[in-house]
């Protein structure tokens, strides 16, 4: 069975990755013999596989880190699993879109509360004390800063920013 | 080695799978160390930022864990592990406010197939980089990919994944992964030419 150039093009891809059937790889080799057209387009394939190569760091991991991710997981760190619905959707699956908005919607308002909590308190009390107790359990200044550059990029959280005014004026 | 710890490790997954479930925090240690250096691969697609990979794929194995007991045992445990460990790192852009171009499936599918280019060149790296360098610029041109372009190929070209395993973690056909990698091919030589003209003649 012959093929042309139309039908071998489109195949060469998969025939350099291993995908073909030896039904289906057979005509298709034989045309590679005889068009140099196509056999071009084969070669390209081939270097442009060249550029895929690991770097030697690509694999490494952070000493002692499969230690401390089982400790954390049996230490009851259950609850950390965020978004099981979209973890777990095929990547790029509309499904749980929703569901997540609220979600965020309601963590952006949580951290928004906090924010706010902590902020007052700070004005409370006399300067610097008080912080470095409570760091322990309380997320750190790096967590609040992430959560109030997320309101800040959210325009949409007009809700939030109501409470936020209210609470100021107090 | 990716091949390698494919074959080999379905039996031994399924009784660390089983260890954990009955409480053996060594068993699920061990889990993680045999697939971390492949998820930190994958996860250092999305990001480089140290720490961020390190959430990441620890975000990756507690979601696994959590979730250990819906394992569908006919799977692979490192195509179950990447389709959570990709998902967290997209969320992770998302949350971030860094969400990669989003490209969508066209036409440019279909008349990329009609017009297939025959005459265009792959650069080839030049012999004498080293190979550090060779993945040093991929890595450059990968992440100036639209996110979708970028994942199927490190599926495929890195993690070397069969088809139909790519199309199982990205929940899309075997055609549908054909079409992308064709495509997503096509947007890295272009790239690579455009950012490194200095390869588009070969030495
Ligand atoms: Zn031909």
């Amino acid at each position: 069975m012959t093929i042309h150039c139309n039908d071998a093009l489109p195949l060469v891809g998969s025939y350099l990755d291993g995908e073909l059937s030896e039904a289906q790889a057979a005509p298709l080799r034989k045309h590679l013999l005889e068009c140099h057209v196509c056999r071009n387009s084969a070669q390209d394939g081939k270097t442009l596989k060249r550029w895929f190569v690991r770097s030697a760091s690509d694999e490494l991991a952070p000493r002692g880190f499969a230690s401390r991710v089982a400790q954390q997981a049996f230490a009851g760190r259950r609850a950390a699993a965020v978004e099981v619905e979209e973890t777990f959707a095929p990547v790029g699956e509309e499904s749980g879109r929703v569901f997540s908005f609220v979600l965020k919607l309601t963590a952006l308002a949580a951290i928004a509360l906090f924010a706010l909590s902590l902020v007052l308190r700070f004005q409370a009390l006399p300067a610097t004390t008080g912080l470095r107790a409570d760091q322990r359990n309380q997320p750190t200044l790096e967590d609040l800063k992430r959560g109030l550059e997320q309101l800040n990029a959210k325009d949409d959280a007009g809700l939030v920013r109501q409470v936020g005014h209210g609470e100021e004026r107090r | 080695m990716a091949l390698q710890a494919m074959q080999t490790a379905p039996k031994e997954d399924l009784s660390l799978v089983e260890e954990t479930l009955a409480g053996n925090q060594l068993a699920f240690q061990l889990l993680v160390e045999r697939y971390q250096g492949r998820m930190f691969a994958l996860a250092r697609h999305y990001t480089r930022n140290t720490a961020e990979l390190e959430d990441i794929v620890q975000d990756t194995f507690l979601k696994a864990f959590t979730h250990l007991s819906s394992f569908e045992r006919q799977s692979s445990l490192y195509t179950w592990l990447a389709r959570i460990a990709i998902n967290t790192s997209l969320d992770f852009l998302k949350r971030h406010g860094r969400s990669p171009v989003q490209a969508v499936e066209d036409l440019e599918v279909v008349q990329g197939f009609e017009r297939s280019r025959p005459n265009s060149h792959s650069p080839a790296p030049d012999s004498r980089l080293e190979r550090e360098e060779i993945a040093r610029i991929t890595q450059e041109v990968l992440a100036e990919l639209p996110e979708i372009f970028r994942t199927v190929l490190v599926l495929r070209e890195f993690e070397d994944l069969p088809y139909q395993e790519i199309a199982d973690i990205l929940g899309i056909s075997i055609g549908t992964v054909e079409s992308r990698l064709f495509r997503a091919r096509a947007r890295f030589r272009d790239k690579l030419v455009h950012l490194h003209p200095e390869f588009e003649h070969g030495l």
